[in-house]
């Protein structure tokens, strides 16, 4: 198993497309932290209050897409810590961590090289065990190369860095760890159970665009229907977390979205890896 | 006869109603070249991934290395493989596709991967991406990530297939020299019967996922040889003279004719055997014939291709 694992960060570390996302996504992020510096020089930057970015998701029919909302910060600074917070909120962390996701799990079986090895392994599921325990590494590393970037981002743009509370900061970044790799694993798992680049690639935009909240919308309606009232199932869903953990989570708000990234990771990685093992290559 | 390192009792692969493998029975001795001869859609591929643990068995038995059932699992990494196209990561270099399964196998032994580029003729490729090799490289390179582990067991599905004649000598000379240095047992399924008969030593031939016929070379080339070829309208009615003749070792081949294989100067007295018992002969002759055209009047002849 160890061995799987050190062939897969071995071929994640020689792919080219993880260091031209990273790239692309620290280009993008220093450009919104600029964006944010020119909007408030010109006072335009009006902050979103916390509520405010609840609120939007917790409506029948929050928006669609990729919408960053900054929260404000107690001084009036910018904070990297809220920088951070309305980057993993709103998806922006997560559209450019399922796209290399969904390349990497995709890479062995498109260029057939699973063939090599696929015949090799006792137990053929753990390939896939390997795998998500390689985008574990690979989401911390992200994560953390983006703290990075954001210091740099504001130190570059803003001139000053605030880092924030930093305690909170940590206790938040573990949680969106956490939920940002179940959303990744999910979408290993349906690459897997597709094996369709393209189809798992568009549902895994789509999960991190909240498409699927049409979907959610219908199911709350149909449980309203049969009596249950201020049911929300994306508050049950790993895309729904990310947007709605606080930025200062208390115990029993970490509790429950760890529940939720434990259980979706759990789930997939067990569904991906039993039909992986049971599936002829 | 040399000790049977594959044997498969009844194996069969079933996608929905359709067989693509039927009940075959193969047998495999160690240090053989087993050609696995079959026309496109005849099985092979299923088949061989199958023993590869590609894919799973409907129903039947493999035994391998003394194993069967579960214990395949412990030496599945014996095994080998090229199945179809060789698999390859395009951006990477012959040396960082095979560091990758080096790695599964946790081989950190300096100069290994050299070794193994020297084996197949890849020493000198530098630092070229394998999206620019040529086919023939790409099949030695696939043929080489085989390698990786010592496998005792190499099994290559068609690895001359769309080669040019350079591409094909180069392929065999290898196959050639992992036999001779290495002992191991190959199995290479071709539909290029010429160049499999240059090298394998035994032959499996599967049609419409059956195995029809499993045979060592020199039996091969018997039959490729001299034989009796009798014409006649019922070629059943002749079986029991045959048998009270004592011929055993003949093959009806279709409506209209048996092969004869032994007692080839036996074949007036044949004649007249047969014409005692009323059986209208329409030809008795001494043939043979080549490779392709044995290939072709067992599994139905030209007319089925």
């Amino acid at each position: 198993m160890l061995n799987i694992i050190k062939m897969d960060l071995y071929r994640m570390f020689r792919t080219k497309s993880l260091y031209v996302i990273w790239i692309i996504a620290a280009v993008l992020m220093i450009g919104t932290t600029y964006l944010l510096k020119a909007e408030n020089t010109a006072d335009e930057f009006e902050a979103a209050s916390q509520q405010e970015i609840e609120e939007s998701y917790t409506e029948d029919m929050p928006a669609l897409g990729i919408q960053v909302m900054i929260p404000a910060g107690s001084d009036g600074k910018i904070t990297v810590k809220d920088i951070f917070y309305g980057n993993a909120q709103s998806k922006f962390y997560a559209l450019f961590l399922v796209i290399f996701t969904v390349i990497f799990v995709m890479a062995d079986i498109n260029s057939g090289y699973i063939k090599n090895i696929g015949g090799q392994i006792q137990n053929r599921g753990y390939l896939v065990i390997a795998k998500a325990i390689s985008l574990l590494v690979y989401t911390v590393l992200t994560m953390a190369a983006m703290v990075l970037v954001q210091i740099l981002a504001c130190r570059l743009t803003l001139g000053y860095m605030e880092f924030g509370d930093i305690k909170g900061f940590l206790v938040y970044t573990g949680i969106q760890i956490l939920l940002h790799y179940a959303l990744l694993v999910i979408c290993m798992a349906v690459a897997i159970i597709l094996k369709s680049s393209v189809a798992s690639m568009v549902i895994a935009i789509c999960l991190c665009m909240d498409m699927m909240v049409i979907i959610y919308s219908a199911i709350d309606k149909v449980v309203s229907r049969m009596g249950v009232k201020d049911f929300h199932l994306i508050k049950y869903t790993v895309t729904g977390q990310i947007a709605m953990v606080s930025q200062n989570p208390d115990r029993k708000e970490c509790l429950f979205a760890a529940i939720i990234a434990a259980g979706f990771a759990v789930v997939c990685m067990a569904a991906g890896s039993v039909v992986f093992k049971k599936r002829d290559i | 006869m040399s000790e049977i390192l594959l044997r498969t009792k009844g194996l069969t692969k079933q996608y929905g109603h359709q067989k693509a493998v039927d009940h075959v029975d193969v047998h495999i001795r160690k240090g053989a070249i087993y050609g696995f001869i079959g026309r496109n859609g005849a099985g092979k591929t299923t088949f061989l991934k199958m023993v590869s643990g590609l894919a799973g068995v409907t129903s039947g038995e493999i035994e391998m290395f003394g194993c069967k059932g579960r214990e395949l699992s412990k030496i599945r990494s014996r095994v080998g493989c090229l199945i179809e196209s060789p698999g390859l990561y395009g951006n990477m270099t012959a040396y960082e596709n095979l560091k990758i399964k080096c790695k599964l196998f946790g081989i950190k032994e300096k100069g290994y991967i050299e070794e193994i580029l020297k084996t197949v003729r890849l020493e000198d490729v530098g630092r070229k991406k394998t999206k620019n090799y040529s086919l023939g490289m790409k099949q030695r390179l696939g043929i080489g990530l085989a390698l990786v582990g010592e496998p005792d067991l190499l099994v290559l599905d068609e690895p001359i297939n769309g080669l040019d004649p350079q591409g094909i000598v180069e392929v065999r000379d290898t196959i050639q020299k992992l036999r001779d240095e290495r002992n191991m047992t190959i199995i290479i399924s071709s539909h290029i019967l010429e160049e499999l008969s240059k090298i394998a030593t035994d032959y499996g031939i599967i049609h419409k996922g059956m195995l029809m016929q499993e045979l060592t070379r020199e039996e091969l080339m018997n039959r490729c040889g001299e034989r009796i070829e009798v014409t006649l309208d019922q070629p059943e009615q002749a079986l029991p003279v045959l048998d009270a003749m004592g011929f055993a070792d003949y093959q009806v081949t279709d409506k209209e004719h048996i092969y004869i294989f032994e007692r080839l100067n036996e074949s007036a007295q044949l004649n007249m055997e047969l014409a005692k018992a009323g059986i209208p002969v329409k030809g008795i002759s001494i043939t043979s014939e080549e490779l392709e055209t044995y290939f072709l009047n067992l599994t139905g002849g030209a007319k089925d291709a």
